[in-house]
């Protein structure tokens, strides 16, 4: 499946539950929008997407930011 | 056997066994026991009163709360990193003179030392310390204040001696016990005083699986049981190598603190085959936990709703008075400190405690299926949302609030959220840092929204509903 950057940043504001995140270097982490239970969803969307990535074998600081994320994801528009 | 009696037991038998061991530091039992008693002389020397432990998991920590408990002063487990606000209404509440700590930390109106300096203190003869209550655990108020909730020696006793005679925890020889817990959480109440009273080994990580979870997850595969919540098994459960063939010690986990969904347990089963859950359930008002239940393959793919104890088996007479779980008996406390009677009453001389918790029984088998009023589990903390909503309306500027939960399809708390009233414009980020000071930080609301005036209902109550719609 092919995954825009508008769609992590899509899912970033639903997961987070604040549909203002539009920056894609805003860190996620340092706002406290990106907690434990919004990892959990991050993760399981990663794999309705089907992507196989492992949150022991990332660089956490990838999921600082939509940026990041879409870097973790091979995601380069 | 009481707790005391059963810990030392332990020393006895088996001296070289690791007591406790978290990062790259342990201690054997004898090492516990002895210097715990040592310690212990010295706190009935220093004074009565109780005395808060403050820090994070270490090695410190146990061997401080053992020290209380051998010297009859109760221990205030305060975690590291807890507002300064919030710890001096704790010290003025229960009236504290001693803190003890291997952190710096300063704090007006209480000794602030570390156990090593306790022989400074210390004066040549031992005080009448004969303290009932084993220790005190602040919750979430819904008045705005931390409410402390003693637990008397013998609410522990009855606790430990249900725990250890728990199956399977009671046939398990020389185990590692994973803590996931603070030992401010009522929940480490049952890994610590499980394991300490089995001569088992207890294990902390001290980091957090979001932050470091390669290591967690290399502390996790040394655990053949683990104490922990639903929301940290979800967590787990992300990782694809969290299966029996990489966990190939753990044979059980004991969850409490939270609703356990049939879905995890579900999954939990796919990952590790021949995993034994325990499902228990109490509120810190009745010694961490009451009830247990062996949650079977069969119950995680067919109930919606996962029982949470077993009647018979129960550490406490239960029943259900007008929809609502009401508990009674030895591991009842006897009421919060400074005296709000909360759901606390008595039955001649029988402590009893309405929960607050919607249930019902089926089968000799206890559910929970929600609360009567708004307080939350959210990530296996418990949380009165309107302690929230109490530092929001404190804050300058603040004409009124409401902190509402939001829910995912499970029912399961996926955020808090605030919407503020204000007459400046509202920073998210600065309230969010101003309630830093005040509250810990799984209380934090994750958004907080500026609103023109909160919607209200027919009766001038702020219409919760409606908020969602804002």
């Amino acid at each position: 499946m092919s995954i825009a950057k508008e769609t992590i940043r899509a899912l970033i504001q639903e997961i987070c539950e604040d549909d203002t995140i539009c920056d894609d270097d805003f860190d996620l982490f340092e706002s406290g929008l990106l907690d434990s239970y919004a990892i959990m969803e991050l993760f399981s969307r990663f794999e309705d997407w089907g992507y196989d990535i492992q949150i022991t074998k990332i660089d956490r600081n990838k999921l600082r930011t939509i940026n990041g994320i879409a870097g973790l994801l091979g995601v380069n528009d | 056997m009481d707790t005391i009696q059963s810990i030392r037991q332990s020393a006895e038998q088996f001296p070289e066994r690791i007591a406790y061991r978290v990062a790259d530091t342990a201690i054997s039992y004898k090492a516990l026991w002895d210097e715990s008693r040592e310690y212990a002389s010295l706190l009935r020397k220093q004074g009565t009163s109780p005395v808060i432990v403050y820090g994070h998991k270490s090695i410190y920590m146990v061997v401080t709360i053992l020290a209380c408990l051998l010297a009859k002063r109760p221990y205030v487990p305060i975690e590291e990193g807890t507002p300064l606000l919030r710890i001096n209404k704790i010290v003025t509440a229960t009236g504290a003179t001693l803190l003890i700590t291997d952190k710096p930390l300063d704090i007006k109106n209480i000794l602030c030392i570390s156990l090593s300096d306790m022989k400074r203190f210390a004066g040549d003869t031992e005080h009448n310390c004969d303290s009932d209550t084993a220790y005190i655990i602040f919750t979430s108020g819904s008045t705005g204040e931390p409410k402390g909730v003693p637990i008397s020696r013998s609410n522990l006793d009855n606790f430990t001696r249900w725990i250890s005679g728990l199956m399977p925890l009671k046939e398990y020889e020389s185990i590692t016990v994973f803590n996931q817990a603070s030992f401010s959480f009522d929940l480490s109440v049952a890994d610590l005083y499980y394991a300490l009273c089995g001569g088992h080994t207890l294990l902390s990580f001290q980091g957090n699986i979001i932050e470091d979870p390669e290591g967690f997850y290399k502390a996790f595969k040394e655990a053949d049981v683990a104490v922990m919540t639903p929301s940290l098994a979800r967590l787990c459960l992300i990782d694809s190598s969290f299966d029996y063939k990489n966990f190939s010690k753990l044979k059980c986990i004991y969850f409490c603190g939270e609703r356990l969904e049939s879905k995890v347990a579900r999954k939990l089963f796919e990952a590790f085959p021949d995993l034994i859950i325990i499902n228990a359930y109490g509120p810190t008002e009745a010694t961490s936990a009451v009830t247990a239940v062996l949650i079977t393959r069969e119950m995680a793919e067919n109930e919606l709703l996962l029982p949470v104890g077993e009647i018979c088996a129960a550490a406490t007479e239960i029943e259900i008075v007008d929809d609502e779980i009401v508990l009674k008996g030895k591991s009842v406390f006897s009421g919060y400190l400074g005296g709000p009677k909360g759901g606390f009453y008595k039955d001649g001389d029988v402590n009893c405690y309405r929960t607050g918790d919607l249930g019902y029984i089926k089968n000799g088998l206890l559910y929970c299926k929600g609360r009567l009023d708004s307080q939350i589990k959210y990530m296996g903390y418990r949380i009165e949302l309107e302690e929230i909503e109490h530092h929001i309306n404190a804050l300058e500027g603040v004409s009124g609030s409401a902190v509402v939960a939001s829910y995912d399809s499970n029912g399961t708390v996926k955020a808090i959220k605030a919407y503020v009233e204000a007459d400046f414009p509202v920073k998210t980020r600065d309230i969010r840092q101003e309630l830093s000071e005040r509250i810990p930080h799984y209380m934090i609301p994750k958004t907080i929204k500026q609103v023109d005036s909160l919607p209200l209902n027919d009766n001038g109550k702020v219409d919760r509903k409606a908020l969602g719609s804002l």
